[in-house]
């Protein structure tokens, strides 16, 4: 009897401090940042956008009122937020907050001291994505507040990042990737790039002269070379994600547009699934015709590097399925599919390694991440140190051998030639 | 003689949790420190150290069947001496769960409740751990029984939830700071399994039966802590590679944040932290309750429930001399985990020369 009293006195006692009282907070005094935004500040250091979430029912309403933007410029991303709460009858939190957008012009800068303070954080988590938007942050935060297909901007970051698994033409850039290429000694950081649809008659006009001077080769070739803004398109949303933007230690350096960063993660061992656009392998039909494949990477790539001779082989490992043959050639099978085969995995390896070219000369950054391949050369810490791989990463050769093989071919076993031509 | 008995494999749990709690709080980082990339092999070569350490304990409590550490070192030492030795290790045991009562509270603070007072926390621990003990160890080691089960299983589902962010690469170099730094924190870091000397002051919770798998639950619990450490140290690497792993104040809260599966399956950190807090819990009261069971033995005393009160508020005490965080990370880090060795293997080996050379025991004459 006396044991169940003293039982009960400590259940008793055990519930005052369960209730968490100290830290509670009533979900409607908090104000949830959804998208952060880091610009540089006209009358002080920083100026901040924040994107709000105003909970409300899920089913109908306007997306517009489901988020209010606001922007306040002070010393420091903390000082910004404590400013906030002046103004509004929330108090802010970072715990459900999806992605970080920074200026061009602050990323060219150096992000280190933005990201310190973030990484630190026990509100922000490193999985928060971060993005440069080759513009203003707070403008591009302010015009994404109308969502076309989603209530919130942090379902619709989600899904536009996930693409990087589905298309490949964003990385999945996050906090924690850029911080581990930030402070590694064998790769360099990127994040993704974000950006405004531009609207302009100059720009319009600017892309059809573009367009008119290329062929149709070239066009099926550059078919996916676009930053944010350049898209030509009509409707949808007012942002873009598409490319990445390249860091040497803290400060961008470039960018890769939406088809280079397809490269980038195939070089990486990242790009799952997407389809890419080929001129037909026949040069007679390659101006006209074109051949589309469903491109999986089979394995990781497998990177050898000499580092006496300083030459670095890399070989991608592709599976594919043929969805479309404009020429209705028999490509899949035969002499045709080999020769099929043999012009995809050329294609590949030329750009593969036009683009590592790209990073050794024009941004001398491994932003894929080579270096941490070399590792395994090294007995110590130390000696991987002294080696000092990013210095001397631009000297290295380079080849790049592509393995693909067609795995499938949508629901046709093969291109029955047509009467016409057969006559 | 004590009535109470404890079973093989609770008391494997009592001692898996003792030691192995460490994975859950500074462990991975301090091991990072000194071993860089070659942390993830240090918990292997220390923990085979440790157990051959172990094994020659082992057969010093051979030699004195049914008797524990406290009255052995009394009979080698003479009672003077003896004492002295048997209240440097209760210290030990005293000190280290006092700074860990510290570094579990402020664990919560980070995590969980930022704005309740430390000492609100820390009372909370306390509570539990008197609750624990005061119903008695034989229901700490079952409870430990059944709570390991399920730790193992949040662990492992945890770990391997980190998949998308593990980069084999990032335990290379395999030698880390050199083969000399190596070796010099292999020997240094058997400090981290010290506490399985706790074993030897416990011996007279076995039945007769079971005294002679003593040394088998030492070797099993260790072997389970070796597992625990390297696949711990291995996934910390992999995911948060040298030198941003020496950072973390808890690496285990910061891998389950970085936990991200898709929308539906991210901050998902609030379900682990429960079997964390939980498993705080039981550390604390193994904790003190050894701590007891060793001055308990040493002061002949018969029943250790009345001090609970008492040393409840002497860990408190303990726990808030830190002046801060990095402070009392740092002495714990240096106390239980580097140096710690000297009293936990150092004391008892001495004990093993004495007797070995002197040819003192009962089964030795």
């Amino acid at each position: 009897m006396k044991q169940k009293i003293v039982f009960l006195m400590l259940l008793a006692a055990a519930l005052v401090f369960l209730t968490a009282c100290w830290s509670s907070h009533e979900t409607d005094e908090l104000g949830y940042i959804i998208l952060l935004g880091i610009d540089k500040g006209e009358r002080n250091i920083v100026n901040v956008t924040f994107q709000l979430a105003i909970p409300q029912p899920i089913e109908g309403g306007d997306a517009e009122k489901a988020s209010e933007v606001i922007s306040v410029e002070a010393p420091s991303l903390f000082a910004a937020l404590e400013l906030a709460d002046s103004f509004i009858s929330k108090h802010l939190t970072f715990i459900h907050n999806k992605a970080i957008i920074v200026s061009e012009e602050i990323a060219q800068e150096g992000l280190d001291r933005y990201i310190n303070p973030l990484v630190r954080s026990r509100e922000v988590r490193r999985t928060n994505f971060l993005m440069v938007t080759q513009g203003k942050a707070s403008e591009l935060i302010q015009a994404n507040k109308t969502l076309v297909f989603e209530r919130y901007p942090s379902r619709q970051i989600d899904i536009f990042m996930a693409a990087s698994r589905t298309t490949g033409l964003l990385p999945h850039a996050d906090i924690h990737r850029f911080y581990e290429g930030l402070n590694s000694p064998g790769s360099q950081p990127i994040a993704a790039l974000i950006g405004m649809e531009k609207k302009s008659p100059e720009k319009e006009k600017e892309d059809e002269l573009k367009q008119q001077e290329q062929n149709s080769k070239e066009k099926v070739e550059q078919g996916l070379a676009y930053l944010p803004g350049e898209i030509p398109r009509k409707g949808g949303n007012e942002i873009e994600i598409i490319g990445l933007a390249a860091f040497r230690e803290d400060k961008l350096i470039g960018y890769l547009n939406g088809k280079e960063t397809r490269f980038y993660q195939l070089l990486t061992g990242n790009f799952v699934r997407g389809s890419i656009t080929f001129p037909d392998p026949d040069p007679k039909e390659a101006g006209s015709n074109i051949i589309v494949a469903e491109i999986i990477q089979g394995r990781k790539p497998e990177v050898t590097i000499d580092l006496r001779q300083q030459k670095m082989k890399i070989r991608l490992f592709l599976e594919g399925e043929i969805l479309s043959i404009q020429s209705g050639e028999n490509y899949e099978q035969g002499r045709l599919r080999r020769q099929l085969e043999d012009y995809v995995s050329r294609t590949i390896s030329r750009e593969a390694t036009r683009l590592i070219r790209k990073t050794q000369e024009e941004f001398r950054a491994d932003i894929f991440g080579f270096g941490e391949n070399t590792r395994t050369d090294f007995l110590t810490w130390q000696d991987w140190i002294e080696y000092d791989w990013l210095s001397k990463y631009p000297q290295f050769e380079v080849s790049v051998e592509t393995e693909f093989h067609v795995r499938r071919t949508g629901m046709m076993m093969r291109t029955a030639p047509s009467e016409q031509k057969e006559g | 003689m004590n009535k109470i008995r404890i079973g093989y494999s609770e008391m494997t749990a009592v001692l898996v949790i003792l030691i192995g709690m460490k994975a859950f709080i500074g462990y991975p980082r301090m091991i990072t420190e000194h071993g860089a990339t070659a942390g993830w092999l240090l918990p292997i070569a220390s923990g085979a150290l440790a157990l051959g350490l172990w094994l020659i304990i082992a057969r010093l409590l051979e030699r004195f069947p049914g008797k524990p550490l406290t009255a052995i070192t009394e009979l080698l030492l003479g009672p003077g001496l003896g004492i002295a030795v048997n209240l440097i290790m209760f210290c030990y045991f005293l000190v280290t769960t006092g700074l860990l009562l510290r570094i579990f509270s402020e664990s919560v603070i980070l995590s969980l409740l930022p704005e309740t007072p430390l000492s609100a926390i820390a009372v909370f621990y306390l509570f539990g751990a008197w609750y624990a003990l005061y119903y008695g160890v034989e229901a700490l080691a079952r409870s430990s029984y059944i709570a390991l089960v399920y730790i193992g299983i949040g662990l492992v589902t945890s770990l391997a939830a980190l998949f998308p962010y593990y980069d084999f690469r990032m335990i290379f170099p395999v030698m880390g700071f050199g083969f000399g730094s190596f070796l010099k924190s292999s020997v240094f870091e058997i400090s981290s399994f010290g506490e399985v000397i706790a074993l030897a002051y416990l011996v007279s919770y076995f039945s007769s039966s079971d005294r002679a798998k003593i040394k088998k639950i030492g070797v099993w619990s260790m072997g389970v802590v070796i597992l625990l450490f390297t696949s711990m140290v291995t996934v910390y690497l992999m995911v948060l590679p040298y030198p941003t792993s020496t950072e973390t104040f808890v690496p285990i809260y910061q891998l389950y944040r970085s936990i991200f599966l898709g929308h539906y399956v991210q901050r998902v950190e609030a379900v682990f932290v429960i079997f964390a807090a939980f498993t705080a819990i039981m550390r604390i009261a193994i904790g003190l309750f050894v701590t007891l069971q060793i001055l308990k033995d040493t002061l002949k005393i018969p029943y250790y429930r009345p001090l609970l009160g008492l040393f409840s508020l002497l860990l408190f005490t303990i726990a808030f001399t830190p002046q801060n965080i990095v402070e009392t990370v740092k002495l714990e880090s240096l106390f239980s985990m580097y140096y710690g060795g000297a009293i936990t293997f150092g004391l008892p080996l001495l004990l093993c020369a004495i007797a070995f050379l002197g040819g003192k025991g009962e089964k030795a004459k």
